[in-house]
């Protein structure tokens, strides 16, 4: 029993080792925030990087968003400058501004409120520009008419994408939606005759909206129909130019790349690709909800390259979430459960298959790490982190999630990537602090402050034992010493809890089950464990 | 990776152990070996070493005389070690504890 247990040990260990770097995380947000320039993102340097990191950490440290736990996290733990930038450039539950930055002011607010404009394809100039009133606020007052409300308001709307978009579907008239869009680059024939639902799309337009609007009758009277030729393209030019409209589409964009329906440019332009995702997005509304959802509720190809989208229902449908869900934390939870409850009940075939697929999401998942954020055309390419959301739709199937992987569809694997994406990074989390909890329990973890000459290395051992090696003028190195010993201190009761959590999984699992199972529960109990250290803090701090 | 039992055993000389504690500040030439740092052989070591009791309050405290005259702050360093060694006992004990009657049951 002893070689198998020690057999599982090792092989966390090694599962460590493979799991996806987050550096590229790092440099795609400090660069999403202005610390990177665009232009100079495909070469950065590691030293780039390094200073970068610096300028971020020093405007964190002066904006007041951050507590004093997380700011000395980020000192202490490599990996916490990527907590940190998470938070800033989060837009399902990001920073909430009480007031807008003054004339002149350039710091981190207002990095953040020019990259929020800037996912919404407001912002065209540096994010770190000084904020101002002729543009800033200029570009805050355009997302402020479009949701009715005050300019404060608008910037914190924008950290909140679904609450905004509940917002807007509630102060704007329902035939606003309809959106005319013309790709940049016309899809081919094929996939446009395809989409060409017109008789269907305008059937459902009538019972959606009714006739009364003379837009809902000029769109089913005059472009609907069955003659291209005497579709008024005028007026089709025209609905396509519509501010709002072209707004209502970069804002479908957002949701899909959010959900990892889409990964192409964030850039208003709905192509082939952004089309696509909308039929992704059609197809897990239906598995998810048991409903047979046609294309032709949401979309058509009209003519000359034009397509008719019915937003609205998109928007309400597919976008707004249960909020008897309010906690994407309940989502997460009850999502690992079930992935837990179905590798119990799977027969070897079916792990093995699970196994399988995981590594293959796994080895795509190291490989966007690795993969350096690219700037194109001028936009950076990027890939949206967060997974509040996602978890909160995804809730829906979790009991099909283990079927989903094996399957592994080329139209789900953007959403199965981001979710297990996200796994990945828990379990990092969990074998870092498990690995740092068997070191700090044999005697071996040491925290070490060295400059030039001088040097203390410090082993803390869990029965208060210390032993502390000093060389040269070590004086100087005290204080900084000092703080980095008494944060490892903090964090080795935590270890010490997942270490004991860990173990027991390993001892008790020994004659089952499988090496997936095994890793889905130490996620599991890290993200039990850190909740309730979190809580703690959270009454001690 | 240390092996299970090494770590089993360690846990359970750790709770044996957390009624005396270590504290040690040494100073000397340093070199790394095998990737961790080491005092260089053949040279005297300065600093303290001190043995704390917890039971009966028995304290043992060995310091070099160069070492308490030219590094005062290394000294005060030492000692907040001291008073901090206590702390960790208590904030690790019932951790510990918890984790070897939960180990005990599986094994």
């Amino acid at each position: 029993m002893t070689d198998d247990v020690q057999n599982i040990v090792s092989k966390l260990d090694q599962e460590a080792k493979t799991l996806p770097a987050r550096k590229n995380r790092c440099i795609q947000h400090l660069t999403e925030l202005g610390y990177i320039s665009i232009g100079a993102v495909n070469a950065v340097t590691d030293s780039g990087v390094e200073k970068a990191k610096e300028e971020f950490l020093q405007d964190a440290a002066a904006s007041g968003l951050y507590t004093a736990l997380e700011l000395r996290r980020a000192v202490f733990e490599d990996d916490a400058v990527t907590d940190l930038l998470a938070r800033a450039v989060d837009i399902d539950e990001g920073f909430v501004f009480n007031e807008l930055p003054a004339e002149g002011d350039c710091n981190l607010i207002t990095r953040i409120i020019h990259y929020r404009l800037d996912i919404f394809g407001l912002w065209e100039l540096p994010v770190n520009t000084g904020f101002s009133k002729a543009v800033s606020l200029s570009k805050i007052k355009t997302i402020a008419g479009h949701a009715k409300c005050s300019p404060l308001e608008a910037v914190n709307f924008m950290a909140d994408v679904e609450k905004f978009t509940k917002r807007l579907l509630s102060v704007n008239d329902k035939e606003k939606f309809v959106i005319v869009s013309r790709p940049q680059k016309i899809p081919d024939r094929d996939f446009v005759r395809r989409l060409d639902r017109r008789h269907k799309f305008k059937r459902q337009l009538i019972e959606d909206f009714g006739t009364k609007t003379d837009f809902i009758r000029h769109l089913t009277n005059d472009i609907l129909n069955n003659h291209p030729a005497l579709s008024d393209h005028s007026f089709l030019f025209r609905m396509s130019q519509d501010d709002f409209s072209r707004f209502i589409l970069r804002l479908i964009q957002v949701h899909q790349w959010q959900e990892g329906l889409y990964e192409g440019l964030l850039d208003s332009d709905i192509g082939e690709v952004t089309i696509k995702s909308i039929i992704n997005a059609v197809d897990l509304y239906n598995i998810t909800n048991r409903k047979n959802i046609q294309l032709h509720r949401v979309l058509t190809y009209v003519n000359n390259g034009y397509f008719l989208f019915n937003a609205l229902f998109f928007l309400q449908e597919y976008m707004i979430e249960d909020d008897s869900l309010n906690e994407a934390k309940d989502a997460e939870e009850i999502i690992l459960g079930n992935i837990l409850e179905s590798a119990a009940r799977a027969n070897d075939t079916q792990l093995t298959a699970f196994g399988l697929k995981v590594d293959m999401l796994k080895a795509e998942a190291v490989a966007a790490g690795i993969r350096h954020p690219q700037e194109k055309q001028g936009l950076l390419k990027r890939i949206y982190y967060g997974i509040r959301n996602l978890f909160k739709k995804v809730v829906k199937i979790s009991k099909q999630i283990f079927r989903l992987v094996i399957e592994l569809s080329d139209r789900f694997k953007g959403v199965l990537k981001k979710i297990f994406g996200h796994f990945f990074e828990q379990l990092s989390k969990g074998l870092k602090a498990f690995t740092d909890g068997i070191k700090y329990i044999m005697g071996r973890k040491s925290t070490t402050t060295h400059a030039r000459d001088a040097m203390i290395s410090s082993v803390i051992r869990i029965d208060g034992d210390s032993f502390s090696i000093v060389s040269g003028n070590a004086g100087p190195l005290i204080p900084l010493h000092t703080k980095k010993v008494e944060y490892h201190v903090a964090s080795m009761t935590f270890s010490l809890s997942i270490v004991g959590g860990v173990m027991k999984v390993i001892l008790s699992a020994i004659n089952v089950i499988s090496w997936p199972f095994i890793v889905f529960t130490i996620i599991s109990i890290y993200k039990q464990i850190s909740e309730s250290f979190r809580k703690l803090e959270s009454i001690t701090t | 990776m240390s092996t299970i039992q090494d770590i089993l055993d360690k846990i359970n000389s750790t709770v044996n152990d957390m009624t005396v504690l270590e504290i040690k500040t040494l100073m000397g030439d340093l070199e790394m070996v095998n990737g961790e740092i080491n005092f260089k052989p053949d040279q005297d070591i300065q600093g303290i070493t001190s043995r704390i009791d917890l039971v009966d309050g028995d304290i043992t405290t060995r310091i070099t005389e160069e070492f308490y005259n030219k590094y005062p702050e290394l000294v005060q360093w030492h000692q907040s070690r001291e008073a901090k060694g206590n702390e960790i006992i208590e904030g690790n004990i019932l951790t510990v504890s918890r984790m070897i009657s939960e180990l005990r049951k599986i094994l």
